[in-house]
């Protein structure tokens, strides 16, 4: 077993390139169709790097791209990074307005797209016709590219610069795009590999979706640990999963609290039988509940289950393995990491961050102010506490934010697009807490002239919304509440929420 | 009834899907309203709706509608 340390290391390229020459044939990643070692995977990624820049696609030239959990994912991932071009995964399920909007505002200047979806996204829209490959095509002919030592010494890579664009729900329906720079992550990678020891002797199976922060560092860290990861798209073949587990003798499983839910619900025996070799799972996207993580730990008492507080602008802010820790600090999303400073608003309980790991903040120029060393500090829109022993914990939200089991959605976004509906007079967008895994999304409805239509708001919904922003409810009622100020009162829809659950009851009862 | 007619009702109720987005051929994953979230509600909603409880042995099997037909068929038999 080979324990490397990240801090020499200068860029994505480096950290792969050192993994490469330590474990040549050895098993990199797998999917459901191939397997590829560090050796085969640097020889695509670098050819698929040289057909890029045949393209014409250069440096800092932004290049979107849409494709399910996958090689082909990393492949083309790394291939954007190693051509000093900025990569911008899109996540599978966007609507094609979605892409639209990325596209126009990234700028970017190609999209590459799985082939099974590339109808999906048949457009005659320009955003998208003018720039649209299929990416399976591409990286077929790069297949054919000899390399030559220039291409795999030739490169000059600024750490500082950004590379990866993450494109989160924004307020006013327009997507905002995280810029994240190489040192940034190898930061954040290098706390993560130190916290959870990961080595070469690690292999996870990896079902989160890789257009995601949470995703794309464990695919990090197995790579530039040595170890090795099957990227499986989704919980939703199961069976596949498990078999991943189980044949792969996976060390680690890292999953969401609704991922959890799912487990421990449908699967809780098969999972048990699969996980034969796992130490560790790192649960994250919502905070996992201290019920969840008793059944979890009841089931698997020897796995490690660790949490952490973070978000795609601030990555992993802090750590905890709450089985160490036991469960008196369940609740507890545990220490911030040495690189970063984490502080509390005393007038209003926001969790503040500041460190260099941290996003410079959002495509192309909105940048978060910056402290004397000049790193960033992000207003987390969380609020928190310290315990007397320096655990962090999270007692609520500041922004109206509803997190669907990982994906974040801003009630703005929907409202604003429901009250384009002719027959809607006005709408409001609760985010019901009550479930442990998951937000759901509550839509309140006023129709004009009383004439409730929900199948027009649900057609509306579906031909415009993402899935995940698909309201649970839709409930009609003849007034939003209102505060003083004209704005939502949320509240006040929270109270009115609750109380059409009790009546509900009343009449199954 | 028929149990394939029945079984498109499920989905289409589960999934919040147009019709015309309903083949038989579709499998787990081919479009984003058919996730593992939504995979285990619609394996409920056959449970309920065909008055059967599926062993999770065969659940785990079910990656398309055609799986899902051939599994009611099995369990209403």
């Amino acid at each position: 077993m080979v324990s490397r340390d990240l801090k020499l290391e200068k860029s994505f390229i480096d950290a792969l390139r050192k993994s490469v020459e330590y474990y040549p044939n050895k098993t990199a990643l797998l999917d459901s169709s191939q397997e590829v070692t560090y050796q085969q995977l640097w020889n695509k990624i670098l050819k698929t790097r040289c057909q890029l820049r045949k393209l014409g696609l250069n440096p800092k030239d932004r290049i979107a791209f849409i494709q399910s959990n996958s090689i082909d994912f990393i492949i083309i991932h790394f291939a954007i990074i190693a051509n000093e071009s900025i990569s911008i995964p899109i996540e599978i399920g966007a609507k094609k307005e979605t892409v639209e909007k990325i596209i126009k505002a990234s700028g970017a200047k190609k999209i590459y797209i799985e082939r099974k979806y590339t109808n999906l996204y048949q457009s005659e829209s320009s955003a998208i016709s003018d720039r649209a490959s299929c990416l399976q095509d591409l990286l077929k002919d790069s297949e054919t590219i000899e390399l030559e030592s220039a291409d795999i010494t030739d490169f000059n890579h600024s750490s500082e610069n950004t590379s990866v664009i993450l494109f989160t729900s924004g307020s006013t329906g327009l997507p905002k795009g995280v810029k994240l720079s190489q040192k940034n992550t190898l930061i954040t990678i290098r706390n993560i590999k130190n916290f959870c020891s990961y080595s070469s002797e690690s292999f996870e199976v990896i079902a989160l979706p890789l257009s995601h922060s949470f995703g794309l560092g464990h695919v990090y860290a197995m790579l530039f640990s040595g170890g090795g990861a099957y990227l499986a798209d989704g919980l939703v073949r199961i069976k596949k999963v498990l078999t991943a587990i189980r044949e792969n003798k996976a060390t680690g499983f890292p999953t969401t609290p609704a991922g959890v839910d799912l487990i421990m619900n449908s699967y809780a025996e098969l999972f048990k039988q699969s996980a034969t070799h796992l130490s560790q799972m790192v649960v994250n996207s919502a905070p996992l509940t201290p019920e969840q993580t008793h059944k979890l730990h009841s089931l698997l008492p020897n796995v490690k289950i660790y949490v952490y507080y973070g978000m795609t602008e601030a990555s992993r802010t802090s750590f905890a393995c709450l089985t160490e820790l036991g469960s008196k600090y369940f609740k507890s999303v545990g220490k911030p990491m040495d690189t970063l400073k984490v502080k509390i608003d005393p007038k209003t309980s926001e969790i503040i961050i500041s460190g260099p790991s941290l996003s410079s903040g959002y495509w192309p120029e909105d940048n978060f102010p910056t402290d004397k060393h000049k790193n960033p500090i992000i207003r987390s829109g969380d609020k928190g506490k310290f315990d007397e022993n320096g655990y962090l914990y999270i007692t609520g939200r500041i922004k109206d934010q509803i997190n669907i089991g990982g994906y974040k959605v801003d009630p703005l976004e929907i409202e604003t697009l429901l009250r384009k509906i002719e027959e809607v007079d006005n709408v409001a967008i609760y985010g019901d807490q009550s479930l442990n895994s998951t937000d759901q999304i509550i839509c309140f409805v006023v129709f004009k002239g009383n004439k409730d239509n929900m199948e027009l708001i649900e057609d509306f919904c579906r031909e415009n919304l993402e899935h995940y922003k698909f309201p649970s409810e839709i409930i009609p009622i003849k007034k939003i509440p209102e505060g003083v100020n004209g704005k939502i009162d949320r509240k006040k829809l929270g109270e009115i929420y609750n109380n059409h659950i009790s009546e509900n009851k009343k009449l199954l009862n | 009834m028929s149990i394939e007619n029945k079984v498109k009702e499920a989905f289409l109720d589960v999934l919040k899907v147009q019709e015309n987005v309903y083949d038989s051929e579709l499998a787990v994953g081919d479009i984003p309203e058919w996730d593992s979230v939504n995979h285990v509600k619609l394996l409920q909603e056959i449970e309920e709706r065909f008055n059967i409880s599926i062993d999770v042995a065969d659940a785990i099997d079910i990656e398309d509608i055609s799986d899902l037909i051939l599994t009611v068929k099995k369990y209403t038999n």
